[in-house]
């Protein structure tokens, strides 16, 4: 440990040094407050070693001093001093002193208190390792928590446990289906099947990202994401539409070493939501409503290759969008429902 | 460190002084001596502070060095100085004067 000596009396100077080197100590000394001061401010030092009276800076000084700089790490601080009186001491402590000594000091005390001193800073090191390791452990709790929710969500979670439930007037929710997934992956074993999968919803994450949507959850080769939700925005519907172009270019780059390629059937719906988290186990943001089971069954009839959209989402695109009326599906508890492919944009 | 303080003239006087020190010792008796100087120097011009200063240096340091006697002429030094009494002062610089003169060291390992 490096101890820095402010002393302006060489025998002393000579003393303090020979009996902390022999105990394999690092001291450099200073002849003087103000010396202690400039050399403190640029080095780093845990322990301080200054007498009372010095010239240019007294010994109080440079504590008030140490203790008012900012720097990492606990400095622990003796006075060396022939002043006895309680008075005395009592101005040493509260200038920041954490011990002193007399002098003429006894060898063995001197060295006993610079243990003491060596104790402290060990135990706010320890201290200062395991509060880093917690804020490190924190931060990967927080990453996981925000690979989970979105981070309106998990703020909300974080301040209160309860079901959240939101209603939202307008979002799009796009469902996006690997067509004829199961029979292309047949000959595949299920830890290269989780591969491919993982490979494409990855690509899908990313996409999502980039341009603001939520991914909202994967169900087999099935993948679900939203725009407008936690957060609403006017142009959610436009920001569906581009992550499905995105995702259909995306199939069409993508090698999965089959003897045929992936191709995804899309199905995008939009209108009133509700968004949220519910039970007490498994937590998980999800979203209800009509509008979903309407996107989810625009994937399920959609053709491999194409974006199947809702009359609901046709409306608020067709100005900037380029459709082809596909017809209607009879839909049951829902009856009729016209449906058009997204071809691309004006 | 302990000091055999023999006040018979002329007699040695054995201080024990820790053998790390060993090679300090010769400056530290030097610069006692030179304090000696100083303050008989600083007594014509009646400098009681500096006497003062001195003194208090010689009682923070002696007993360190294993020289408790350094340290209590240092103490009374100090104290005369602060009284401005420069009977006391000579007395005791005589006294460490002699002292100085009658010292023989013993190194001995702690």
């Amino acid at each position: 440990m490096r101890i820095l000596i402010a002393e302006d009396d060489k025998d002393s100077q000579k003393l303090l040094t020979r009996i902390l080197e022999k105990e394999n100590y690092e001291v450099v000394i200073a002849d003087d407050g103000r010396m202690a001061w400039e050399i403190f401010q640029t080095e780093d030092f845990r322990l301080v070693i200054t007498d009372w009276i010095m010239p240019r800076m007294k010994g109080l000084e440079l504590c008030e001093k140490i203790r008012t700089k900012e720097k990492p790490g606990y400095v622990y601080i003796i006075l060396v001093t022939s002043k006895e009186e309680k008075a005395d001491l009592v101005r040493a402590l509260d200038a920041g002193a954490d011990d002193y000594v007399t002098k003429p000091y006894d060898r063995g005390e001197l060295l006993a208190r610079v243990r003491a001193g060596q104790r402290i800073i060990n135990l706010e090191q320890t201290i200062s390792e395991k509060n880093r390791e917690l804020f490190l452990e924190k931060e990967k709790s927080e990453r996981l928590l925000l690979s989970i929710f979105p981070r309106f969500i998990a703020d909300r979670l974080k301040q209160d446990s309860s079901p959240i439930a939101d209603s939202l007037a307008e979002a799009s929710v796009l469902f996006a289906g690997i067509n004829d997934f199961s029979s292309l992956v047949a000959q595949k074993t299920p830890i290269e099947v989780v591969d491919l999968l993982g490979q494409v919803f990855s690509a899908f994450d990313r996409l999502a990202e980039q341009r603001g949507l939520e991914k909202i959850k994967t169900l087999g080769d099935i993948y679900m994401a939203a725009a407008g939700v936690p957060v609403p925005r006017p142009d959610h519907a436009e920001a569906v539409a581009e992550l499905a172009f995105a995702m259909q270019a995306e199939m069409v780059r993508f090698d999965a070493g089959l003897d045929a390629p992936f191709q995804l059937r899309v199905g995008v719906s939009s209108g009133p939501v509700v968004a949220g988290v519910i039970g007490t186990a498994k937590l998980a943001y999800d979203l209800w409503g009509d509008t979903v089971s309407t996107a989810a069954h625009m994937e399920a009839t959609g053709l491999a290759g194409s974006i199947q959209v809702s009359a609901e989402t046709y409306q608020r695109l067709q100005k900037n969008f380029v459709f082809e009326e596909r017809g209607e599906f009879y839909v049951s508890g829902k009856g009729n429902i016209r449906t058009y492919l997204l071809e691309g944009r004006k | 460190m302990t000091a055999t303080h023999d006040p018979t003239i002329g007699e040695k006087i054995i201080v024990t002084v820790d053998s790390d020190l060993e090679d300090l010792i010769p400056g530290f008796l030097e610069n006692r001596n030179r304090d000696i100087k100083s303050i008989f120097d600083a007594l014509t011009r009646d400098d009681y502070a500096a006497i003062a200063k001195l003194g208090h240096t010689m009682k923070g340091v002696g007993g360190g060095y294993g020289f408790d006697a350094i340290t209590d002429t240092g103490r009374l030094i100090e104290q005369a100085a602060k009284d401005k009494n420069p009977q006391k002062i000579k007395a005791s610089l005589n006294e460490l004067s002699d002292y100085l003169e009658r010292i023989e060291i013993v190194f001995e390992s702690s």
